[in-house]
């Protein structure tokens, strides 16, 4: 009969976290001699942390940062001929369909043509709506899990988008800007065709 | 967060030292990992923060755990004999730091190496079949047998009595057998192993062996040599239908390390 | 290790100890029965009526655990009186290995 080294990931846990050298607790920061607590992968892993939130924050942490700089690396939406941005900014968008509601992320781009909201990764526009469909937009702010967060409220044919970003004033601020100049364009062109 | 992290090394285990100084960025988190010697021995150790590493991520704990059992394959691969260590024992301090602990621990280091060289930890698990092996009890004892096959026309009362009593009766002969096992056991891996440690708890078994009853669980501390005859040992009992006989290994000396009184 | 002491799993705590006991004696009442059938000291009415009466006693210890649902807690009582009982036994018969335990803490 032939030794076998191939059961797995248990067999090594055990040995892992209840055998082998450890040291004197003056030389060493440890967290062996913990025994295991269930046969569960989740409780035996469980048996190693000393710290619950460090190991959250941590992860989370460098999740979010890897997330963040693959965003900023440049690679820009596609725009029409003669768009120009504006205004770009990172926020969120309130998406509710049926039984999944959260705020999405992306950034968001104000052009001469419309707004819309961008994501990278997979590319996808999230939202968007040209200049002249806009209704009405109204900035104000709301108390979400606790916090006072501002949003901005768009109005689209009937419906209400709810916006967030990091300065929604000054996200407000640009959108009426991009639709006085508009304003200007149409009423230009207007008097040209006129 | 801390704002000061100390520097620290990750140790994987103490080897007796070969030429090569360095192992490739084979570690948890794709560290490097490489020796710090001193005279014949030396530490296989990764830098890194004095902070452990912890996470609730499952899958990334899981890659950790095996990237730390690698990192003591590829060190036995290399140097042969290996002291390994626990997952996450964070030396504080830098090589120089290591450095002192193997010279002051030298000859305590240098002696568990000579104690384990050559040798290899096994580790097997013997499983019975309660219905085979009641089975094969009952029809090997008349006695038994009578009693079982008069339970069936009883009245329910009792019955109920003498199934007690047919009960109790086995349980003894299951007892009887598994020493009788033992014993035959014992005196082979006396003469086998440089040492036994017995498994008082067993933390998980693979699916095929859930249902069966454990009968015993070890570790033993062999030579190369001598795990082809504990083999075939451990056949003739896997051979018996009411046993099914679990053997693993090779494993770098986990349940034999003694490195308990290393001073500082 | 926090254990969360709240009203249900107290009464199960207590039941499942009470439970567990009872179980306890139920086998060396069972035991006693058996010897007293091998010494020859009861007829075979007597021994009817015991079974049938053991029989009650077990389908209503049963029926209790399930109704509380004791089945785990009773077990984890039962096994850890087996290790302690089996602890003491081998301290009792071989008193080296108690040594040893006191000089490793």
């Amino acid at each position: 009969m032939k030794p076998e080294r191939d059961y797995g990931l248990v067999d090594i846990l055990d040995r892992l976290l209840n055998k082998g050298a450890i040291l004197n607790a003056d030389l060493i920061i440890t967290v062996a001699g913990i025994p295991l607590i269930g046969l569960s992968l989740k409780a035996a892993l469980a048996s190693i942390e000393t710290m619950l939130d460090y190991g959250m924050l941590e992860a989370w942490d460098r999740e979010t940062r890897v997330w963040y700089k693959r965003q900023l690396v440049e690679s820009a939406p596609h725009l029409a001929e003669g768009e120009v941005v504006h205004y770009k900014t990172f926020g969120y968008i309130w998406y509710s369909e049926g039984l999944i509601s959260s705020w999405r992320p992306g950034f968001w781009y104000v052009t001469n043509v419309r707004i819309f909201l961008w994501r990278r990764e997979p590319e996808e526009a999230l939202f968007e709506v040209l200049l002249e469909k806009i209704g009405s937009i109204e900035a104000g702010s709301e108390i979400d899990f606790g916090k006072e967060r501002e949003e901005l409220d768009m109005e689209v044919e009937g419906r209400i988008a709810r916006i967030r970003s990091s300065d929604v004033l000054e996200f407000e601020e640009a959108i009426r800007k991009a639709l006085t100049s508009q304003d200007i364009a149409q009423s230009q062109s207007g008097r040209i065709q006129g | 967060m801390s704002e000061t992290a100390k520097e620290g090394r990750y140790i994987y285990s103490v080897v007796s030292s070969g030429p090569e100084s360095d192992l490739g960025d084979v570690g948890i988190e794709e560290n490097r990992v490489r020796l710090v010697p001193f005279g014949d021995i030396a530490a296989v150790v990764h830098s890194c923060l004095a902070e452990p590493y912890v996470t609730k991520d499952d899958e990334r704990a899981k890659e950790w755990v095996l990237e730390h059992s690698y990192v003591i394959d590829l060190a036995t691969e290399r140097f042969g004999t290996v002291l390994p260590f626990s997952f996450d024992v964070i030396f504080i301090g830098d090589d120089e730091a290591v450095r002192d602990w193997l010279e002051e621990n030298y000859d305590l280091l240098k002696g568990e190496l000579e104690r384990v060289k050559g040798e290899a930890e096994y580790t097997v698990q013997i499983f019975c079949d309660e219905e085979k092996l009641t089975e094969k009890i009952v029809t090997a004892d008349s006695e038994l047998q009578r009693l079982r096959d008069g339970i069936e026309n009883m009245p329910k009362g009792t019955a109920y009595l003498y199934q007690k009593k047919l009960d109790l009766k086995i349980k003894d002969g299951l007892l009887e057998e598994t020493a009788r096992l033992a014993k035959e056991l014992g005196a082979k891996i006396d003469e086998l192993a440089d040492e036994v440690k017995i498994e008082k708890k067993v933390s998980w078994v693979p699916d095929k062996y859930k249902e069966k009853m454990m009968i015993a669980a070890f570790s033993c501390l062999m030579r190369h040599d001598g795990v082809e005859a504990f083999g075939d040992l451990l056949e003739e009992i896997d051979k018996e239908d009411e046993y099914s006989v679990r053997f693993s290994g090779p494993w770098a000396p986990f349940s034999f390390v003694q490195l308990k009184g290393t001073r500082r | 290790m926090a254990l969360e002491v709240d009203e249900r799993n107290l009464k199960q705590g207590l039941l499942g100890l009470v439970v567990a006991l009872v179980e306890i004696i139920q086998d060396l009442v069972e035991r006693q029965a058996i010897r007293r059938i091998e010494g020859g000291r009861l007829d075979e009415d007597e021994i009817e009526r015991l079974g049938k009466a053991l029989i009650d006693l077990d389908e209503a210890i049963e029926k209790i655990k399930q109704d509380n649902d004791l089945e785990d807690v009773v077990n984890s009582v039962i096994s850890s009186l087996d290790d302690v009982a089996d602890d003491l036994l081998n301290k009792f018969f071989n008193p080296e290995s108690w040594a040893e335990e006191v000089e490793e803490k």
